[in-house]
C-alpha cells in the first residue's frame, strides 16, 4: 500500500467520486463507452491477490491480537474493510440527543469490502410501498425498469441462488447454491414446524467459473478478508481494477473530495479535493461529475458545494437534500442446540455467509406494523480466533451427562478445555434485517461548528425510529424464539423487551443507510430525477444509495449496481445527444 | 483461473513459502520484519502495532505469575499443548 499521487492529466470526460459499488459500476460502463474517467477515492488502493495486501487464510496467531477487532477494523483484525463507525480526524455529530452511527470504509471498493455479499433484487412491491400501505412515497420507476439491469448485473458479477417463483423476491440468473450446513438444516427443521419458509441464500460468490479473470470459491468462509482468487464480489477486484486495465481510467487515492465545482450557469465543471498526503487542495476538471461516495458522503459533498449559482449547495433548493435518511432495521437472537454438542469435527466452512435464509413471508394486513424483514442464519464451526471459548461461565450448564446432570468439570484446567471443545459449534442464531419507513424528520445536515482534519464541514445527524420499526423488531423476537425453540434449541440470554426497543439496532448499525438524495420527477420533492440526474445541475449524477426512495428489506448493493449501470447508460446517451 | 490453479496459488502463497525456506512458519515470522499483523496494514496501524509491541506492560514478576496462571487454566492435555507452549 504505497503512498503516492499519480501524475495525471487534469481534465477528463467524467469524474467519479468514490470507488464502491456505484462508482465501480460507473467506471466500468463509462470507460467501456470510450470516455476518459477519473476515479477519486478517499482511501488507499489494494489488491488481495498481492501477498503484502493479503489477510485471507492467515491463522489467528499471525495477529498480535489473535484476530480481535480494532477501531479501524471493528469486524476483526483480518477484516479487509478499513474505516469503521469512528475514523480519526473525520468526525460527525448528532443533534437533539438522537442517535446515528455512520460506517465508512476508506479504500478502493469502499464498503463492498465489508458487505456480506447478500445480493437480493428489490421486488415489484418494493418500488411501490406507498401505494400498498399509504406510508412514505413510491419510487418514480418500477421493477420492470430495473429488471434488465439486474439481469445484466447477475451475469457480469455472478450470484448463486435458486429459482423459487416468489412474486416479490424475483429470481435472477443464478449459479448453483452451496449445500446447507448442519446448523442450517437444524434451523430449517424449526422453520418448517413454524411454517416459515427457508430457501438457499443469494450471495455473490462464484460457485462456478464465469470468466478468465476471476477464480472460483474454495469455501474458506473469509469473504470479509477480500478474496485473492477474486471469487467474491468487491468493487475493487471486479469493477475498478478491470476498468483500469481496459479503459482510460485514472485512480486518485487518498483524495478527499470537498465539493463539486460549478461554472457561472451552475453547471458542474469538476471537483476540488484535499490530498490526504500533502493536505493541499487540488482541482480536477470534467464534462460530467458522478457522485458515488455513499448516501451520506455524497449529500455532504452537495451541501458543501456552495457557489453563486447554488448558494445553499447543489440540490438544496429541492428541500429534501439530506432528508429521508433511513437504515434497515436489525435484531438478533441466539440459542444452543443440545443435539450439536459433542459433534464431529470436519470442515464445513462454506462461503463467507449464509447458505440459507428466509425471505419476508407475511402479509402486513394481518400485522400491526408495515413492511417486512428477511432472516439471516448463522452458526457452525468456523475457525476459532480471539473470543473462542468465551462465555463458558454461562454455557457450561447446558452440558449434561447421560443422567441429565450438569457437566462435573467446573472451574478451570483440563476440564475447561474439554468443555470448550464439546460446546464448540453447538450455538446458532439469526438476525432480522427489515424495512423502515423513510421520514422527512430523519436527516443529515452540515454542522455549522465542526470541520474535519481536512477543513471540510462535517455532517450532523438527526434520527429517530418510529413505532413501525419498534413493532417490527418485536415481531422479529417472537419469530426468532419460535424458530429456535422448534429447532430444539435452548434460548440463550433473555428476550429483549420494550426497554431496549426489542433489541432493535440503533440507526446506522446495519450499514444500509439510503435516501439522502432521493429520486422524484418533481424537483421539489427529489434531489435527482428518475435517471439519478441532479435536477439543479444536469451534468451531475448520483450512483450510490442516496437516490433510493425506500430501502426494501433487502441489502441495497444489487440495486445500487443496477441503478448505476442504468444511470451510466443514460450519461453516455445524453453525451451523444449533446444534452449535457 | 480454475479451481485447481487457485489452490495451487494459495498453497504457493501460504504453506509453500515456509516449505521452500525449509523452516516452520513461526521461524519465518521471527526472521521477517513484520511487526504486528501482516497483510494490508495502513501506515497508522503499522505505527500503532510497533508502538504497542515495543511497550512492556507487565513487570518480569507479573509476567511469570501470569504465565503460571494461564497454564493452570489452559494446561496441556492429550489433544493440545499448554497455553504458553504455543
Amino acid at each position: 500500500m504505497a503512498l503516492q499521487i499519480k501524475e495525471t492529466q487534469d481534465s477528463y470526460d467524467v469524474i467519479i467520486v468514490g470507488s464502491g459499488a456505484g462508482g465501480g459500476m460507473a467506471s466500468k460502463i463509462l470507460s467501456e463507452a470510450g470516455l476518459s474517467v477519473a476515479v477519486v477515492e478517499a482511501g488507499e488502493d489494494f489488491d488481495p491477490a498481492k501477498e503484502e495486501d493479503r489477510t485471507q487464510l492467515r491463522p489467528p496467531w499471525e495477529s498480535p491480537r489473535r484476530g480481535a477487532g480494532t477501531k479501524i477494523r471493528p469486524f476483526g483484525d483480518f477484516d479487509q474493510a478499513i474505516g469503521g463507525w469512528e475514523i480519526d480526524g473525520e468526525p460527525y455529530t448528532r443533534k437533539d440527543g438522537t442517535q446515528f452511527d455512520w460506517f465508512r470504509s476508506r479504500m478502493v471498493g469502499g464498503r463492498t469490502n465489508h458487505w456480506g455479499r447478500i445480493s437480493l433484487r428489490f421486488g415489484p412491491n418494493d418500488f411501490k410501498r406507498a401505494s400498498i400501505d399509504g406510508m412514505g412515497h413510491d419510487w418514480p420507476i418500477g421493477y420492470e425498469v430495473l429488471k434488465p439491469y439486474y439481469d445484466k448485473v447477475d451475469k457480469l458479477i455472478g450470484v448463486f441462488g435458486s429459482k423459487e417463483g416468489i412474486f416479490n423476491e424475483p429470481d435472477g440468473f443464478f449459479l448453483p447454491p452451496p449445500k446447507p450446513r448442519l446448523h442450517e438444516l437444524f434451523i430449517k427443521r424449526g422453520a418448517d414446524k413454524a411454517g416459515i419458509p427457508m430457501i438457499p441464500g443469494r450471495l455473490s460468490m462464484l460457485t462456478r467459473p464465469i470468466n478468465a479473470e476471476r477464480g472460483v470459491c474454495f469455501f474458506c468462509n473469509q469473504c470479509n478478508r477480500a478474496c485473492q482468487a477474486y471469487a467474491d464480489f468487491s468493487s475493487g477486484t471486479c469493477l475498478i481494477h478491470p476498468a483500469m486495465k481496459k479503459g482510460k481510467v485514472d485512480l486518485f487515492t487518498y483524495s478527499m473530495v470537498r465539493k463539486v465545482t460549478t461554472d457561472d450557469t451552475g453547471k458542474a465543471n469538476g471537483v476540488s479535493f484535499v490530498s490526504k498526503i500533502d493536505r493541499k487542495e487540488y482541482k480536477l476538471k470534467s464534462r460530467v461529475v458522478v457522485l458515488g461516495a455513499s448516501a451520506c458522503e455524497s449529500a455532504r459533498i452537495l451541501m458543501n458545494s456552495k457557489s453563486k449559482a447554488h448558494p445553499d449547495g447543489i440540490g438544496a433548493d429541492s428541500g429534501v437534500l439530506g432528508r429521508y435518511l433511513h437504515d434497515s432495521t436489525g435484531a438478533d437472537r441466539m440459542g444452543i442446540l443440545p443435539e450439536l454438542i459433542d459433534r464431529d469435527r470436519y470442515n464445513e466452512d462454506g462461503v463467507g455467509g449464509m447458505h440459507m435464509y428466509t425471505p419476508w413471508w407475511k402479509d402486513n394486513k394481518q400485522l400491526d406494523f408495515a413492511r417486512g424483514y428477511h432472516i439471516e442464519y448463522w452458526g457452525g464451526m468456523g475457525q476459532p480466533a480471539y473470543g473462542a471459548g468465551g462465555g463458558m461461565d454461562s454455557l457450561r450448564k447446558y452440558l449434561k451427562d447421560e443422567f441429565g446432570n450438569p457437566s462435573p468439570n467446573g472451574g478451570y484446567g483440563a476440564g475447561l478445555k474439554k468443555d470448550i471443545r464439546r460446546i464448540y459449534g453447538s450455538t446458532l442464531g439469526m438476525s432480522g434485517r427489515g424495512e423502515s419507513i423513510p421520514q422527512h424528520s430523519n436527516y443529515c445536515e452540515i454542522d455549522p461548528n465542526v470541520v474535519d482534519t481536512y477543513g471540510i464541514p462535517v455532517l450532523r445527524f438527526h434520527y429517530k425510529w418510529t413505532d413501525q420499526e419498534i413493532k417490527q423488531a418485536k415481531h422479529m423476537q417472537d419469530t426468532f424464539e419460535e424458530i429456535l425453540t422448534n429447532a430444539g434449541a435452548t434460548l440463550l440470554g433473555t428476550k429483549p423487551g420494550p426497554e431496549s426497543n426489542y433489541g432493535l439496532a440503533g440507526p446506522g448499525r446495519i450499514i444500509h443507510e439510503v435516501g439522502t438524495t432521493r429520486m422524484s420527477n418533481d424537483p421539489k420533492s427529489g434531489v435527482v430525477n428518475s435517471n439519478c440526474q441532479v435536477h439543479a445541475c444536469k451534468n451531475l449524477f448520483i450512483v450510490d444509495a442516496g437516490p433510493f426512495v425506500s430501502q426494501a428489506d433487502k441489502n441495497p448493493t444489487w440495486t445500487i449496481l443496477a441503478l448505476s449501470w442504468r444511470t451510466s447508460d443514460y450519461i453516455v446517451e445524453q453525451l451523444k445527444q449533446k444534452n449535457i | 483461473m480454475n479451481r485447481r490453479e487457485n489452490l495451487k496459488l494459495l498453497f504457493a502463497g501460504s504453506i509453500g513459502a515456509g516449505l521452500l525456506l525449509g523452516c516452520e512458519p513461526e521461524q519465518v515470522k521471527l526472521q521477517g520484519e513484520v511487526i504486528g499483523t501482516p497483510g494490508g496494514r495502513t501506515e497508522e496501524e503499522k505505527a500503532r502495532d510497533a508502538k504497542l509491541l515495543a511497550e512492556k506492560f507487565f513487570t518480569e514478576a507479573e509476567l511469570k505469575k501470569i504465565t503460571t496462571l494461564v497454564d493452570l487454566i489452559m494446561p496441556a492435555d492429550e489433544q493440545s499443548p499448554a497455553a504458553t507452549a504455543l
